[in-house]
């Protein structure tokens, strides 16, 4: 039923998204949508000419985030190079812009699926264990990797990641384990099973895997994530070098037996001089 | 992003991987070539 009523809602909202396209989209209807604004009692003060000039912001911002909570990928992924090649805002802008809708959007993510009691907690600490001191130490080690060799590191890491996504046979089609070698074969086995029960009923059971290579990777990539030092817009010289780093987080049944969609999120940043560990003055940043 | 996060939250479990994992892999392509080009072209 919940699938439905999901469907369901999706369904109208394209709708009405395209809808307002359809009718809001050409320029004589913005003005008849401007004098029909002018007629409603609106507070004093609100920015009509914006509003009518920019509705379309919102339909596409539900489409986006939709896109990447249900797949697990970054928000801002979309958002930065929306608002700098089709909103039209500066990078720095866009960059602040990017990551403050990814705030309230992966911290909402993060809400509904603890809600939904779909979260992996035992497998999560150990990542964390990993993940949230190398974070910090990548802050810390932010000048040490040159930033044109990060860039090209990102850009061909994500070729290769999706590759690797359009090429291999998703989780549904595979048999658990049978990519594995005798030595993974003999790591994954008899570590018992991980049993998440959701609220509306479902469960899902799968063998617990093993953990030391997941924790790793977390950490290498929680370690890029510090070093690109997320939420601080730049400002780079045009002939300055610029760098990229990614970070991903994956949960395969092919690798360790375990359900769930791969979560991947990439990031690319430049960076200016390095600068103290918490200082409020501009690091790297994400452009995403 | 309140609105499209909560739909997709609950949609995202039902989207099948044969196909929400093509169209990241086409995406994750495409942010790729893109930083690419406009590193080595700048």
């Amino acid at each position: 039923m919940t699938r439905v009523w999901s469907g369901v809602f999706t369904a109208a909202a394209g709708m009405v998204a395209i809808a307002m396209i359809v009718v809001f989209g050409g320029e004589p209807v913005n003005v008849s949508a401007v004098v029909f604004l002018q007629s409603l009692p609106l507070p004093a003060g609100f920015p009509v000419d914006q509003f009518v000039a920019h509705w379309w912001v919102f339909p596409a911002s539900v489409l986006f985030s939709l896109i990447a909570l249900s797949s697990g990928v970054s928000g801002a992924l979309f958002f930065s190079p929306f608002f700098m090649l089709v909103v039209g805002l500066s990078p720095s802008q866009a960059i602040g812009a990017g990551l403050l809708t990814e705030v309230f959007g992966m911290g909402n993510g993060l809400l509904n699926y603890v809600r939904q009691r779909v979260v992996d907690y035992s497998t999560a600490k150990w990542l964390l264990l990993g993940a949230v001191p190398a974070v910090v130490a990548g802050a810390f080690a932010t000048h040490l990797i040159p930033t044109t060799l990060l860039t090209l590191g990102f850009g061909v890491g994500l070729l290769v990641l999706g590759g690797f996504l359009v090429y291999y046979d998703p989780p549904e089609e595979c048999v658990p384990g049978e990519r594995e070698g005798e030595y993974l074969k003999q790591k994954n086995s008899g570590r018992g099973r991980t049993t998440v029960e959701t609220t509306n009923g479902e469960t899902f059971s799968y063998d617990t895997c093993w953990r030391p290579p997941g924790v790793g990777l977390a950490t290498v990539g929680r370690f890029i994530t510090g070093q690109i030092r997320p939420g601080y817009p730049r400002s780079r010289p045009r002939n300055s070098s610029s760098g990229v780093g990614c970070r991903r987080e994956s949960r395969s049944r092919r690798a360790c037996s375990c359900s769930g969609s791969p979560r991947l999120r990439a990031r690319r940043y430049t960076r200016s001089p390095p600068r103290p560990f918490g200082t409020s003055s501009p690091g790297r940043s994400l452009v995403c | 992003m309140l609105i499209g996060g909560t739909v997709g939250t609950r949609v995202g479990k039902y989207v099948p991987s044969e196909v929400m994992e093509p169209v990241l892999g086409v995406v994750f392509a495409i942010v790729g070539v893109i930083v690419l080009a406009s590193d080595l072209l700048a």
